[in-house]
């Protein structure tokens, strides 16, 4: 389904960013280097991106045939 | 209260341009209700009026069609009919196939429930969406979520399940790169998005209408204002429309995803 990729993209990028930020902002307050926090969003959100292409680029070839098909 | 603040204004002779009186913008104020009645602690207000009245419509729309059902479906019977094949072959049907009927009397409930308090937002005297409180949108998010995880564990074993949302074939190290992403949007990210989309909508929807409604209210008079009030009355008939669309979208969005929800426990999906 369509709409259920798409949200479940935004869902990963989404945690993604916030799942590392956190990591680097615990980090960055446990050193005090606050730049951690934003170094972590990034890393975070390339992480997703990575995980989305490796995840759903291939979805058309995988699933050939649709859910749904036999009503 | 939206509707209030526009009546208080009639009432106080009109807070119009040039009358001294700012603009009295919507804001999360109209949100805020004084109970209808109290219980103890117990606070009856407009929302959950709104709410227990959605109900007994949806109720006494499927009581009427379905209480004592023909061969040849009479009138009422037919309009039910509709309502449940539309919710069968546009929502239920493409995400689950045939094994989807199960789940129909719950995704059909919830779709008729969410759209019938969506609508409240455009019905005068009413004039307020329930889903704009976010409190009446968690249970909702409870329900399919807890349906979720449940059926998942149930289909394909505890650490079946587990196993099925991690990626196959890819190198350890990556999986423990992936642990907080993946763990983060099932439990926190995922629920959220499914919830906040319909507040969200109807918060805005209602804001948007109260501003076009009390503009008009506030510039109508015999100044030049009375050429932008006509401007904002064409816009309240413009979002009035568009707000109608959104209502059906989000019931239909929530549905949807609770039915591409309940497919993905009952088949591992890679």
């Amino acid at each position: 389904m369509g709409l259920s990729t798409g949200w479940n993209v935004f869902s990963y990028l989404i945690a993604g960013m916030v799942a590392y930020g956190g990591i680097g902002w615990l980090i960055g307050r446990a050193v005090h280097i606050s730049l951690l926090f934003p170094i972590g969003m990034i890393v975070g959100l390339a992480i997703s991106v990575g995980y989305v292409i490796y995840r759903y680029g291939r979805a058309e070839q995988v699933s050939k045939t649709e859910r749904g098909d036999d009503r | 209260m939206t509707g209030d603040v526009a009546v208080a204004a009639a009432g106080s002779g009109g807070c119009h341009l040039f009358s001294g009186c700012g603009f009295p913008a919507p804001g999360l104020q109209d949100f805020n209700f004084k109970p209808l009645f109290s219980i103890g602690a117990f606070h009856f207000t407009k929302p959950e009026l709104v709410a227990v009245l959605c109900v007994i419509i949806v109720v006494a729309i499927f009581w009427a069609s379905f209480a004592s059902p023909k061969i040849v479906p009479g009138r009422m019977q037919s309009l039910g009919e509709l309502g449940v094949l539309a919710v069968r072959d546009q929502i239920v049907r493409p995400a689950l196939g045939r094994r989807g009927d199960k789940y129909l009397p719950l995704i059909v409930s919830m779709f008729f429930f969410i759209f019938t308090m969506n609508l409240m937002e455009l019905i005068p005297v009413l004039q307020f969406p329930s889903m704009s409180r976010i409190g009446f949108v968690w249970p909702l998010v409870a329900i399919v979520y807890i349906l979720y995880i449940y059926l998942g564990f149930k289909n394909q074993g505890a650490w079946g399940y587990i196993s099925n949302m991690w990626p196959r074939g890819v190198p350890w190290p990556v999986y423990i790169i992936l642990i907080p992403v993946e763990l983060l949007r099932f439990f926190i990210i995922q629920p959220f998005t499914l919830g906040i989309r319909l507040f969200a909508n109807m918060f805005a929807g209602h804001l948007l209408l109260s501003i076009f409604y009390i503009a008009t209210w506030y510039l109508a008079g015999f100044t030049v204002g009375l050429l932008f009030a006509v401007g904002s009355a064409a816009m309240v008939g413009f979002v009035f429309v568009l707000e109608l669309l959104v209502d059906l979208l989000q019931a239909f969005i929530f549905t949807t995803l609770t039915a591409t929800y309940i497919a993905a426990s009952l088949e591992a999906q890679h």
